[in-house]
């Protein structure tokens, strides 16, 4: 790197207020966060790289979620509403 | 163990192998996770930016171009996630607010230098809390991240011209609020 481009023209390393920005103690996350964030981003990976080696499941899961799935639960929901009213009218 | 470079973890990535991600993590991880709490304020929201930007990255790993430069992507990806956030929160007068509030660093050494040195950190932290998120920004990449020029201009979006002005006035008004902040502290005395 050209210390020019690191310097920015700005006397970066001879500025005490930027030295003293470079000098603030570093903010660490936490271990429980920091294992959190791993483990969730190396399963995100996981499933990326078994949508990567097959190419067919993704059309197929946004099938199942946008299409099939909404309807089996709307129908599921018609059915129980319908047996439910039926079930009311019988008795009055 | 010799040290992978950025352009080999890149291409391991591009290949989903967890272990590229472990390294790229334990590299840019805890520096990310600072550069976020100082960008936002906030520990909470740091947390939330921290693993939107690593699930980004494991969700993005195999469309990564090769030559991608990793710590730039990943700064730009988090203080995008910023800035968006920050944009639906200016909408909302108290959580705006809330932006300015910074945790206190706790000082780790013991009694008068300590006290003094940590106070003058403490001065520091709130003046650069309160510069605009684009000043403050610009600082956190250069002074404290130490990024080349190129990569911030390249995570800014703007010319290494704009960088360095940018850079300059960012640099004049944490001077002037330091200041202001020392004659406040005098005057309390």
């Amino acid at each position: 790197m050209d210390p020019k481009d690191k310097d920015m023209g700005v006397g970066l390393d001879n500025d005490p207020l930027l030295r003293q920005l470079a000098e603030l103690p570093a903010e660490r996350p936490d271990d429980l966060t920091y294992a959190r964030v791993r483990r969730r981003a190396l399963a995100a990976l996981a499933e990326e790289r078994r949508m990567t080696q097959h190419p067919w499941l993704r059309p197929a899961q946004t099938v199942w979620q946008r299409a099939i799935m909404p309807t089996l639960l709307a129908g599921t929901i018609g059915a129980y509403l319908t047996w439910a009213v039926q079930y009311s009218a019988n008795l009055y | 163990m010799a040290v992978s470079p950025d352009s080999e973890l890149v291409e391991r990535l591009r290949r989903g192998e967890a272990a590229a991600f472990d390294v790229v993590y334990a590299r840019y991880g805890k520096r990310l996770y600072g550069f976020l709490v100082r960008l936002t304020g906030r520990r909470d929201l740091a947390d939330d930016l921290y693993q939107e930007t690593w699930l980004r990255l494991a969700r993005h790993a195999g469309r990564l171009a090769p030559e991608t430069d990793l710590a730039g992507w990943l700064y730009t990806v988090a203080r995008n996630q910023y800035f968006d956030h920050h944009r639906s929160a200016a909408l909302d007068g108290e959580r705006l607010r809330e932006t300015h509030m910074l945790p206190l660093p706790q000082a780790a050494e013991a009694p008068d230098e300590a006290a003094a040195a940590s106070d003058t950190r403490e001065r520091l932290e709130r003046a650069l809390a309160d510069l605009s998120p684009a000043h403050r920004e610009v600082l956190l990449l250069v002074a404290v991240e130490g990024l080349a020029q190129d990569q911030v201009a390249q995570i800014l979006g703007i010319e290494n011209d704009a960088v360095r002005q940018r850079l300059s006035r960012a640099r004049a008004q944490l001077s002037e609020r330091l200041e202001g902040r020392e004659r406040g502290a005098r005057a309390v005395q």
